[in-house]
């Protein structure tokens, strides 16, 4: 009896397991016919990583904005003017007023202006969701962006006011009022950032804590609806057929899909299973870009990598020899030998994209902009620097003398490579003893801390304005992140650089910020307690029937004026 | 057998508090915040209305009996504090499905060609066909499984053109992230099957069969098969109960909507009771399947049945 049952058992789980692989079998049949004709208006974009929350206040990650941003609008959105620079254009609100002092803005939303289950966007939903973001309940981890700005902002989100003191209110159903605490050429900007977006009140209301989490719990004004969410795989979008500029939303069908493997991504691409995409992969690029299919535009990012050199050890306390080990390797070569150029190399510490009022940095920073090759022209034999540098600082005159313990941030293999790339550069060219000391990065970052270190490498990324000060307010003295007892820069010009760095994080006014930062930056790049080595840069393929698909570091893309056209 | 089923089920339960206790207490010593996992440039102030909000302020032993309280009232197996929203619950209802799904498809293939080569290669004991699959299980052992999910990506997906390179949603999406689940399991069931065959067929019965003028065919499935795939059936029940975890490895490569990224995230972000959910769902998982294997060694194995009840 007992082995009848067991027979049974097993013929069961035998007939199972055929009908299941008899399933993948016909299945294969049917998947090799292949996708993706033209002119279907659905286009599929790459992401690395999935998003955690769709919930406007809670999204921090750039997965999370950037799967955030088809499905809400902002009162103001960002977009690319026909010479590649960021312009606000109207979002939700149609137009807006300024009174003379800049402190108030009266917002008109658009009269047609709804969320995507038809509802009107009203006043009322706009102040729901600021104070939204600056309930200190909810603790959004990105409204600080606006807490200096908006009046009683920091207030409200420290819990010491109530929020309905928050500088926001409705005038009427279609006009809101935001007060600031002092004028801000930067407060149009965050207007445009997720957190700040508009969120339905009655909506949230209905879904509490779980706004944001699933499909059911998401509803926005922005042009696309999301309809389906596998979380870790992929988001598909449909359009919102109530969005006010529905005219210019041409796609019928948008996926974001998450490809974290580069290797995956390549493969993707190359059987055309993707329309946009970021790949830089050295082992890919060339692969792919053969195909012909994409595309390729690289912008640079706000994205700075430099040296870091202890300023309190005696090999290190001299200028001329930072310099000189500063002018002491061919930043091109080490771009294309270490990295097979993938980066862009940086004589400067602030990246091509930088800009000074609505001017681009590039263009109106002059002899500043690649400020370290002015200087090498100054300073043309690295080497006889060093030996004067070392006469100074009574270190003798025999460069092999002089040894550099260089930390590593990491221990991987292209960490190693650069590494041996840079001793045997230096070693070469100047004659000195580099060396090597690989460092897990965290542990890297502990020594920076404790200025335990000789030489070292540093980092610094900006997600979100281009200003020059970002970097420059770096290594300041008093306060900056490398500054201080971390890198211990002192004397004359030290003190004169954070002077400006001060002076530069108050002001707003673009001529005299051009001037500061001409001035500054040529004293940290001389002195050398830092200096650059590369920026990064972001590497877009976008299919060839795409058209109207903008590429910016910080354009957090909304898909409208976006199409897919018969090749 | 209703005293031995009993039995095993207090000793089920009494397993399962002892995990979820311990579970708790590690993960609460665990360095990492998981506030600071969500966010990191917060004001002092609103950081401590979510302490509050999260009961994290409360003592350990205070914040195990209310997690106790809401697993044993309302079956909420946790909430997580870095998503907002985001639940184990939600997560074994949408990711664990489609982890079970390629996972339960994967170990019928790993059976059924495990079985057969394993049998195959006891049969043709040190011929041809024997050295060829061997090689080929030792290679299916050791290579892990990153590399196959390339390979596979590479062969069928991208040069052979016969399925898509990864994503979700359509029946053909299961046939690469299957194949590289199975593989190695294939070589796993086959050397028991292999070694288990072998012990078989030394066995007196067979031979008895033999002399009797038993036919081939009858020897191998009536004698050997039934008998040899014993301890195979027994291993079946754990394997199911691991597919639930799925895994992250191919999760990542074929751009699935699993459990294994969810598992690993919650670690890595000190989420406390999303990882404490987790762990005792896949006890509980693990103990039901250890559960079945006793039982089933009791079905199959008269001896054992009789050792149990001597106790």
């Amino acid at each position: 009896m007992k082995k009848k049952l067991l027979s049974l058992l097993l013929v069961t789980a035998m007939t199972g397991a055929v009908a299941l692989t008899g399933c993948g079998g016909k299945d294969a049949g049917e998947g090799g016919s292949g996708e993706g004709g033209a002119g279907d208006q659905e286009v599929i974009f790459q992401l690395t990583a999935d998003a955690a929350t769709l919930d406007t206040i809670q999204t921090s990650t750039m997965a999370d904005q950037r799967s955030a941003a088809p499905i809400y609008e902002g009162l103001l959105r960002r977009q690319l003017d026909d010479e590649g620079n960021l312009i606000l254009v109207p979002g939700a609100a149609e137009s807006y007023d300024v009174n003379d002092d800049e402190t108030v803005y009266t917002f008109h939303l658009q009269p047609e202006g709804k969320f995507s289950d038809g509802t009107p966007v009203t006043a009322d939903d706009v102040v729901y969701s600021w104070r939204r973001a600056f309930d200190p309940d909810l603790a959004s981890p990105q409204s600080w962006q606006l807490q200096d700005m908006v009046l009683n902002a920091k207030e409200c989100f420290e819990g010491e006011k109530p929020l309905e003191e928050l500088g926001i209110k409705a005038v009427d159903e279609k006009t809101v009022e935001v007060t600031l605490t002092s004028p801000n050429p930067n407060f149009l900007t965050v207007l445009t950032f997720p957190f700040a977006r508009i969120v339905s009140k009655e909506f949230v209301e209905s879904k509490g804590n779980k706004f944001g989490s699933s499909v059911d719990d998401i509803m926005g004004s922005g042009p696309f609806k999301l309809v389906q969410w596998d979380t870790g795989s992929s988001m598909v979008f449909e359009p919102n057929e109530n969005y006010w500029d529905k005219e210019n939303v041409h796609l019928k069908k948008l996926t974001l899909q998450v490809v974290a493997e580069a290797s995956t991504l390549a493969q993707a691409l190359m059987g055309k299973e993707i329309d946009i995409a970021e790949l830089n992969d050295t082992d890919w690029n060339d692969q792919v870009d053969a195909l012909g299919y994409y595309e390729v535009t690289e912008v640079p990012q706000m994205s700075t990598y430099f040296f870091v050199f202890n300023c309190d050890k005696p090999q290190l306390n001299n200028w001329k020899i930072r310099l000189a080990l500063a002018l002491g390797f061919d930043r091109e070569k080490y771009n294309d030998e270490v990295f097979d150029g993938k980066y862009i190399p940086a004589y400067s510490f602030l990246p091509p994209i930088s800009t000074v009022g609505d001017e681009l940095w590039t263009d109106v920073g002059g002899d500043s902009v690649d400020g370290l090759k002015t200087i090498a022209e100054k300073y043309p034999d690295p080497k006889a620097l060093l030996i004067e540098g070392m006469k100074e600082a009574g270190l003798g005159e025999d460069p092999s003398a002089l040894t550099i313990k260089y930390t590593t941030l990491g221990t991987t293999e292209i960490v190693k490579k650069s590494a041996e790339w840079m001793k045997q550069e230096l070693e070469s060219n100047l004659g000195i003893n580099l060396s090597i000391e690989l460092t897990e990065w965290n542990v890297a970052y502990d020594l920076i801390d404790a200025s335990d270190y000789e030489m070292a490498f540093g980092g610094w990324n900006v997600d979100s304005g281009t200003e020059p000060m970002r970097f420059l307010k770096l290594f300041e003295q008093t306060e900056g992140y490398y500054g201080g007892e971390k890198v211990h820069w002192t004397g004359e010009k030290s003190e004169e650089y954070s002077k400006y760095a001060i002076e530069m994080q108050q002001i707003f006014d673009p001529d005299r910020l051009l001037e500061l930062y001409k001035l500054a930056e040529p004293l940290v790049l001389e002195e050398a307690p830092v200096t650059p080595v590369y920026f990064t840069k972001q590497r877009t393929l976008i299919a060839n029937n795409i058209e109207g698909y903008q590429v910016h570091p910080f354009l957090l893309q909304d898909f409208v004026g976006v199409k897919k056209t018969a090749e | 057998m209703g005293k031995f089923i009993l039995k095993r089920f207090v000793y089920a339960v009494i397993s399962l508090v002892i995990i979820a206790t311990v579970s708790f207490f590690l993960i609460c010593m665990k360095p990492g915040d998981p506030i600071a996992a969500k966010v990191s440039q917060l004001p002092e102030s609103s950081r401590k209305v979510l302490v509050v909000k999260y009961g994290l302020d409360q003592p350990m032993f205070t914040r195990f009996t209310e997690y106790m309280k809401g697993l044993i009232t309302e079956g909420n197996l946790g909430d997580s504090i870095v998503y907002e929203g985001r639940n184990v619950n939600m997560m074994l209802k949408t990711s664990a499905v489609v982890s079970a799904k390629i996972g339960l498809m994967a170990i019928a293939i790993q059976v059924i060609a495990g079985v057969l080569l394993g049998m195959i290669q006891a049969l043709y004991r040190g011929k041809l066909s024997d050295q060829v699959i061997r090689v080929l299980v030792v290679l299916a052992i050791c290579i892990p499984s990153f590399v196959f999910c390339a390979l596979l990506q590479y062969f069928i997906g991208f040069k052979g053109q016969i399925t898509p390179i990864m994503g979700w949603g359509k029946p053909v999406h299961y046939i690469l992230p299957v194949a590289a689940y199975a593989i190695p399991g294939i070589a796993t069931y086959c050397k028991y099957m292999r070694t288990s065959t072998i012990g078989v067929l030394g066995e007196d019965y067979i031979l008895t069969a033999t002399a009797k003028g038993c036919s081939q065919t009858r020897l191998v499935f009536k004698h050997i098969f039934r008998n040899a795939i014993l301890p195979v059936v027994t291993m079946v029940p754990v394997a199911i109960s691991n597919v639930f975890a799925g895994s992250m490895v191919i999760e990542k490569f074929f751009s699935i909507p699993g459990m294994g990224q969810h598992y690993v995230k919650a670690v890595s972000d000190s989420d406390p009771y999303m990882i404490l959910g987790m762990a005792i769902f896949f006890a509980c998982t693990y103990i039901i399947s250890l559960f079945f294997v006793d039982i089933l060694y009791g079905l199959v194995d008269p001896r054992i049945r009789v050792a149990k009840s001597a106790d």
